[in-house]
């Protein structure tokens, strides 16, 4: 537990980052258990879900499907050509004056921040929200290397000062109610106990805009990259990005590969479909576009831009092009939203940075099938998800893909042996019979005197645990089909 | 199988088209009555229905779990058995989105993808689908008795609808029946659970899913729910029973046939 | 530069990609204009313009008034007393002009500009405001630009935000923004170091997914459509 009384590991496992193979399952059952987040997180998916299907559809009618396509192809041609237009973003972007430095590891990643703040002097950093950067656990080595961190973002600024960690994509508290902010507050901030989230707001809003204004250095991460102009997009709603950015004198944006994009139209296209999944929005309240820092004749703005491309894993997954399309993704949380999974397990069960469908396809790729066996498996294949993406990923075609990578690495014989007999059972009628008859047998073995099962042993016992199972027919289709003499072939 | 006819309707375009009945394997052994109620709304709309008698499986399961030499085996099985131009029907959703979806990705590249197994996916539609695109038909044109069936039913749309597209479409289908009032379930977009081994594996996770949409269902308190995919009904019905809430589940073909007075075996279990 | 040097990092992702050397890519086809909704319009399309933004803008929270470039001075100095605001802070353009000085001048309105101290811009300015380059139609966004006569932060520190924009600077869709004449046109001369578009006030739902408006930036955000 940690001070603010929230579990931090599980079966003696961290929460997050799990050291040894983490298995969604103990995690999913902790917090199914807990109503009270079961009901914010069932409320703000639903509420988001719909909120895009409704955006998009009075945006673009009967269209949403074909722009989703278009929005698909394009991230699809950028990463198929990342290496024409990373060459041709960084030629642009230096042109601009941006200072460019490539990371391969997520541990080059913190060093070379960490290396940019010590050499300008910095020691506070206020710091926007970025994916990335938790994947590499930014802050802490700021921390370490002295320079005191400050999350800006409301919600990571909530969970940073309690100790917690996102939960959401885009939401990262969602797993939190108001009280646990308001003792937040009340231990670390010294302010007077509220639950009310305006005034919560105004203490945070208060104390941060101290920050900005002693700040010298600002991190962000970025949305988008665009190649044409070697500009760097970031999407926000509360204005803190903005501080950010232009506030301190130094500006420092730590980005994954995969955000590049060709040109302006196409950032166009994708803008109108970002918010719109994430939240509903038709953009997002501020959309900013920077290209270099502050020119000479400019009036404020960062004296230095730097950007830190990040691989860390990325040319792994672009390498595989059955797995390559996960690199489409421009992280709106919108699969999150649509996820049956995600709502009932809620994001901490991923053990991962990045949860919901898109987690459960890039953290097996990024970290390992062998760390993360059961997020692929962790699917009823509904396809919301898919559904959902405005970049089209076919995400349950992904999760079945990594369904065969993890058979064939580390099947268990258990499994092996079922899907060997039950292929045989298929492969003819006469062993068909044979099979549906043995099944229909064990079945009413275990239901015994009932007319239906109400508890069956080792694998199946999951379906009992909660519900009944019917018992087969006692004449299949086939029979009655014969015995009323249907029409065959 | 001679229909007993008492409805109102009958379909002379259709008169003679034969179609292949593709029965899942979940249908043929723990639900064979809404087999039979699928084929003999066929023959009631004109079809001449034909069962090919040594088809097994669509190959979903092994594909799902990612054995996909297995699954490409038993889809070019299913393609030779269901082979020719006769349109194929069947009455489960996940099954057509199987064949129709997933079929072609099993075969490496285009172009190696056997013609059979092109014809095989071309061929293949869902029942409602095929009664709407196929046949032509509208709700209103099938007519049955008034009250002869339960005239207000709650509706479960399965999740493989979305791949067919037919997620929206299947419910304003049910819509649009004369005399057929439809409840739609509070959040009825979120998965009921199923997802094959996934309900066994992940039970937890599962359960509660079926929870929400059996709670959802008994809200309601239509008297009979319509479920077009046996694994989705598996589930519910398992759930409804465990909470002690007994509300019968149906395909949509049992309630045509019993709206059209067209009678079937619906015992299940002889005991 | 840190980190990797660019060959071998470019080299990786040239691997990744089956490649050995860099290559243009085919030319990508496809029609944006999919993404342009019509906008019911009647001669040169401004009154739909006009229209669709004032609608747009509204919708995500922020307050529309038209206003005839002749009334601007008196508009703005009646809605800074009627709002209550003491001290402003100007940005340096034509359409806030010495006239609007003297009317602010007047009724005793500080007026801060372009050399503002910042501790009198974080704690003393209620309402900065400033002159946006375009507006965009179909998103009701402004389009706030950085240069020589505008601080970023004077949209984005004080608590509120008077904004005009000329109606004739209306385009129809992000699309426009990078056409011909476009802000982000990026030919012939380099593009602002930042161009922010400003679609509603500062808003957050973090907390239990209760909406707060003026979490960092301005709570309040007041359009002031130009027109001829």
């Amino acid at each position: 537990m940690n001070p603010s009384g929230i579990p931090t590991s599980v079966d003696g496992e961290p929460i997050l980052f799990p050291r040894g193979s983490h298995d969604i399952r103990p995690r999913a059952e902790v917090f199914l258990k807990d109503e009270t987040l079961q009901g914010a997180v069932r409320e703000a998916t639903t509420l988001k879900d719909r909120a895009r299907r409704d955006a998009l559809r009075q945006a673009f009618g009967a269209d949403v499907a074909q722009i989703r396509t278009l929005a698909g192809a394009i991230k699809q041609h950028t990463i198929d050509h990342l290496d024409h237009y990373l060459e041709q973003w960084i030629d642009q972007a230096e042109a601009a004056g941006t200072k460019v430095h490539m990371a391969i590891t997520a541990q080059e990643a913190n060093r070379i921040v960490v290396e940019i703040a010590r050499d300008e002097g910095a020691r506070l950093c206020v710091k926007s929200k970025s994916m990335v950067t938790e994947e590499t656990h930014l802050v802490p080595e700021l921390e370490a290397a002295g320079i005191e961190t400050v999350e800006t973002d409301l919600g990571e600024f909530i969970i940073q000062i309690d100790h917690d960690a996102p939960s959401h994509i885009v939401m990262p508290m969602i797993h939190k109610d108001r009280s646990s902010v308001a003792r937040a507050f009340e231990r670390v901030l010294g302010a007077r106990y509220t639950e009310e989230p305006e005034e919560l707001t105004l203490i945070a809003r208060n104390h941060l805009r101290q920050k900005y204004r002693q700040a010298d250095l600002g991190v962000s991460g970025g949305n988008f990259l665009v190649a044409d102009s070697g500009s760097l997009v970031i999407c926000t709603n509360e204005g803190n990005g903005r501080f950010c950015t232009s506030a301190p004198k130094i500006h420092i944006a730590v980005v994954g590969i995969e955000k590049l994009i060709p040109g302006f139209a196409d950032l166009s296209v994708l803008l109108h479909l970002l918010a719109r999944s994430g939240t509903g929005q038709p953009l997002t309240c501020y959309t900013q576009i920077l290209t270099g820092p502050k020119q000479p004749h400019e009036l404020d703005g960062p004296e230095q831009m730097h950007v830190v491309l990040v691989d860390a894993g990325r040319t792994k997954i672009l390498a595989d092009p059955e797995f390559r399309s996960a690199l489409r993704c421009i992280r709106c949380g919108a699969c999150l939203n649509a996820c049956p999974v995600y709502r009932k397990a809620t994001g901490h069960a991923y053990g991962s940075v990045y949860s919901g469908p898109i987690g459960a396809v890039i953290t097996p790729l990024l970290a390992g099938i062998d760390k993360n066996p059961t997020l692929p498996e962790a699917s009823s294949l509904c396809g919301a998800c898919h559904e959902a993406c405005p970049v089209d990923i076919d995400l349950p075609g992904l999760l079945v893909g990594l369904r065969r990578k993890i058979r064939k690495r580390r099947g268990s014989w258990m499994e092996r042996i079922a899907l060997v007999l039950l292929g045989l059972a298929f492969s003819r009628v006469v062993s068909y019979r044979i099979a549906s008859k043995l099944q229909r047998f064990f079945l009413r073995c275990i239901a015994g005197a009932s007319d239906r099962v109400h508890s069956a042993p080792g694998p199946f016992s999951g379906w009992t645990r909660d519900r009944d199972l019917s018992l087969p027919a006692r004449h299949s289709f086939r029979d009655r089909w014969a015995r009323k003499g249907g029409r065959i072939r | 199988m001679r229909a007993e006819n008492l409805g109102f309707g009958f379909f002379e375009e259709a008169a003679g088209l034969r179609v292949l009945l593709f029965i899942p394997c979940l249908v043929d052994q723990f639900a064979p009555r809404s087999g039979e109620a699928t084929a003999l709304l066929l023959e009631h709309l004109g079809c001449e229905v034909v069962y090919p008698v040594d088809q097994t499986c669509c190959g979903q399961a092994h594909r799902n779990s990612g054995d996909s030499e297995t699954a490409r085996r038993l889809v070019l099985r299913m393609a030779k058995i269901f082979a020719g131009e006769d349109p194929i029907v069947t009455p489960s959703g996940s099954c057509a989105a199987m064949i129709r979806r997933h079929a072609e990705e099993l075969f490496q590249g285009e172009d190696q993808v056997p013609d059979l197994v092109k014809s095989l996916v071309q061929r293949t539609q869902e029942l409602i689908e095929f009664i709407e695109n196929g046949l032509g038909l509208a709700p209103d044109e099938i007519v049955g008795t008034p009250g002869a069936a339960p005239d207000r039913v709650a509706w479960h749309p399965s999740c493989h609808l979305r791949e067919l597209d037919r997620f929206e479409a299947s419910g304003r289908f049910l819509d649009s029946v004369p005399g057929l009032k439809v409840a739609r379930l509070r959040q009825e977009e979120q998965c009921c659970g199923f997802g094959g081994t996934f309900a066994s594996k992940f039970g937890s996770i599962s359960g509660a899913l079926a929870e929400d949409r059996c709670s959802a269902l008994v809200e309601t308190e239509a008297p009979v729910l319509i479920c077009n995919d046996t694994g989705c009904s598996m589930n519910i019905e398992g759930r409804l029973s465990r909470r002690g809430s007994p509300i019968p589940v149906m395909h949509i073909s049992e309630w045509f046939c019993q709206a059209l007075g067209l009678s079937y075996d619906e015992q299940e279990v002889d005991r | 530069m840190k980190g990797a040097s660019r060959e071998i990092f470019l080299e990786r992702v040239r691997n990744a990609l089956g490649r050995k050397e860099r290559s243009e890519p085919p030319q990508f086809s496809s029609d944006h204009n999919i993404i342009r909704r019509p906008i019911s319009t009647s001669g040169d399309g401004l009154s739909g313009r006009i229209a669709l933004f004032s609608d747009r803008a509204r919708e995500v929270g922020m307050s529309v008034e038209h206003c005839e470039r002749a009334q601007v001075a008196q508009f703005l100095s009646d809605w800074i007393s009627a709002e209550e605001i003491s001290t402003v802070l100007l940005s340096d353009d034509p359409l806030l002009d010495s006239d609007l000085r003297k009317h602010l001048g007047k009724q005793g309105i500080e007026i801060c500009t372009n050399d503002v101290d910042l501790d009198s811009l974080y704690d003393q300015v209620e309402c900065g405001i400033t002159v946006a380059t375009a507006g965009v139609a179909s998103t009701g966004s402004l389009v706030l630009v950085s240069s020589d006569h505008e601080l970023r932060l004077a949209s984005l520190v004080p608590p509120r935000h008077l904004v005009l924009v000329s109606a004739t600077q209306l385009v129809e869709d992000l699309l426009d923004l990078s056409g011909p004449g476009g802000v982000l046109e990026s030919q012939g001369g380099t593009i602002p170091s930042s161009v922010t578009l400003v679609t509603g006030p500062s808003k957050t739902a973090d907390i239990e997914g209760v909406l707060v408006t003026g979490v960092h930036g301005p709570g309040t955000v007041q359009i002031v459509l130009v027109t001829d």
